[in-house]
């Protein structure tokens, strides 16, 4: 469909302001960041020195660990719960209030999860440690905060909550579009569950599974707020995330040079999985957060 | 099937509960003085939690009247509205564009916004901060505004864009022959009929702006601190009052809490408002 005559000029002048925002704030910072990742804080030119420097620095690693092995922890259990939670709500009576209730925790910052969990983990003063000693599990407070592996689990829980909801939702828009005819008659001849989810609901849900995952994928890699509100990255650097370490070294410890070098690997890296993401999901399926 | 019945219900409810429970514990915590919940694992008396004993609002009135926290409710409210102002009109006019014309940049266009939306900014905000430094805009609600701005301009423009869509160029054809122009029907006859997309941009916008911490805590240092890095300086100073905190928290939770309950089915739509065939 055409509407305009003049095809070529009004068009470009509606997109013109904001090409002007792109460049100004996304594209010429870039460039001059990359100007930046190559020479020292005097401007010298070094070449790649601040990428090796970034790559042999032990902490940095260190946060690439910590960021992928959160990444795995948080997309298997959150897709794991956001499934069986969308076969538990549809169809149940209520089923938008349920979901609304649902929703709230994805509503909040992780920043908000973060401080939310610090109470109930706290070693000396939280909830979680007192239960487990009341139960007798324990008989020593657990240091969910400072010790490893705990802190990252204690991450992993505090992302999954903020994360399921979402998933849910998404995997219940494919349940949704299952027609009806289709589970009825199923029913009637594949009696078992597990059967019946992996030759009727699966195929109709494994777009909406991968694009969570892919999505949440992403997102995790990208966890900042976490850290900052929960475990201040210790310990040792070990819950540390890139962008959380990438932050520090840049703005605390004012390396900007170096941090900008790191700040490109760890987008070449995200980049990586944006674009498996372009490539199973269409561009044109967009989620916001 | 009757087991199942009853089973799917009640494991339902109890994982709702158990993802609320944290918030609840807030709330519940947040009507406390200190020495009702500050207390060490060994000797923990969770009736003494878990009561109403010592219901006091002292928490509320220190968070609200004592301390800095309204002023960054207010900072992030102000930062929205003057992201909204900015991110609404240049992702109408890109929406339309997109919708409405074919023309040969417009691939590249959709590309530049894709790339926008998903390739993290975090080596660009090095040289933002420089720039923004040198600009005066450092700590100012209109520096926070453009940043944000640049990351939301892309989904709002894909929003609008199906928005707009949805709507019969018929309409449109008509008011040209009318003799209406270009503008004129954008802004007479386009432009009302998107309300309900554009109204869904500013919940995704108020959403995003309210929560969002890594580009605040950057680029704000106190004139326009906002409520997440408010949250977060808790943490950063080893700020101990659980109870003062979690009051903080309620009232940082308040604005997404009266969506869900007054928008939910907006929000979703609003969410997902990229997303096409559903």
């Amino acid at each position: 469909m055409k509407l305009g005559k003049s095809s070529f000029n009004t068009p470009l002048l509606f997109i013109l302001p904001t090409l002007f925002v792109i460049v100004g704030f996304w594209i010429a910072p870039a460039v001059t960041s990359v100007y930046l990742s190559l020479t020292d804080p005097n401007n010298n030119f070094v070449g790649l020195d601040n990428y090796i420097k970034a790559l042999t620095d032990v902490y940095f690693q260190r946060s690439i660990t910590a960021s992928l092995l959160y990444m795995g922890g948080n997309v298997a259990i959150s897709v794991l719960i956001a499934l069986i939670m969308s076969f538990l709500m549809n169809n149940v009576r209520g089923e938008q209030y349920v979901a609304a209730t649902w929703f709230l925790p994805w509503m909040f910052s992780t920043v908000m999860a973060g401080l939310m969990f610090s109470w109930l983990f706290n070693p000396s003063f939280g909830l979680i440690n007192a239960i487990l000693l009341k139960l007798g599990i324990i008989d020593m407070p657990i240091l969910w905060l400072s010790s490893y592996p705990e802190a990252m689990i204690t991450i992993i829980i505090a992302g999954v909550w903020g994360a399921c909801a979402f998933g849910s939702l998404v995997i219940l828009s494919g349940l949704k579009s299952i027609p009806n005819e289709i589970i009825n008659s199923a029913k009637l001849e594949v009696p078992h569950f597990l059967s019946m989810f992996r030759h009727i609901y699966f195929p109709w849900i494994k777009g909406q599974v991968i694009l969570f995952a892919t999505l949440q994928t992403i997102w995790t890699l990208q966890e900042y707020g976490l850290p900052l509100a929960l475990t201040s990255g210790g310990p040792g650097g070990r819950t540390a995330f890139i962008f959380y370490y990438v932050y520090k070294e840049g703005f605390l410890s004012m390396k900007f040079n170096l941090a900008a070098a790191q700040g490109f690997i760890s987008v070449l890296f995200i980049s990586l999985f944006i674009i498996v993401y372009t490539k199973v999901v269409k561009p044109t399926e967009i989620y916001s957060r | 099937m009757r087991f199942r019945d009853f089973f799917k219900p009640v494991l339902m409810l109890i994982l709702i509960l158990v993802f609320l429970f944290p918030f609840l514990y807030g709330l519940l915590i947040s009507f406390k003085p200190l020495s009702y919940i500050r207390m060490p694992v060994l000797d923990f008396s969770f009736k003494r939690v878990f009561s109403l004993d010592g219901f006091t609002l002292d928490k509320y009135a220190k968070v609200l009247l004592s301390s800095d926290f309204p002023r960054y409710v207010l900072n992030t409210s102000i930062v929205f509205v003057l992201t909204s102002v900015i991110v609404i009109p240049l992702s109408f006019f890109c929406g339309y564009t997109l919708a409405r014309y074919r023309t040969a940049f417009h691939g590249y266009f959709r590309m530049l916004l894709y790339a926008v939306m998903m390739i993290p900014v975090l080596p660009a905000l090095f040289t933002l901060y420089k720039w923004i430094s040198m600009l005066g805009l450092y700590d100012t609600h209109l520096g926070l505004a453009l940043l944000y701005s640049v990351g939301s301009i892309p989904f709002s423009a894909f929003l609008l864009e199906n928005t707009i869509k949805a709507i019969p160029p018929e309409v449109e054809q008509q008011a040209r022959v009318d003799g209406c122009g270009t503008i004129g029907r954008m802004l007479r006859i386009v432009l009302p009929l998107s309300a309900p997309g554009i109204g869904a941009v500013a919940i995704t916008l108020l959403v995003s702006v309210w929560n969002e911490v890594f580009t605040a805590i950057i680029f704000t240092a106190n004139r326009a601190k906002t409520v997440q890095v408010g949250l977060a300086d808790f943490v950063a100073r080893g700020y101990t009052d659980y109870s003062a905190q979690a009051a903080a928290l309620v009232v940082a939770s308040l604005p997404m809490i009266v969506l869900i309950i007054i928008g939910y089915k907006q929000l979703i739509r609003a969410m997902t408002g990229g997303l096409k065939g559903h």
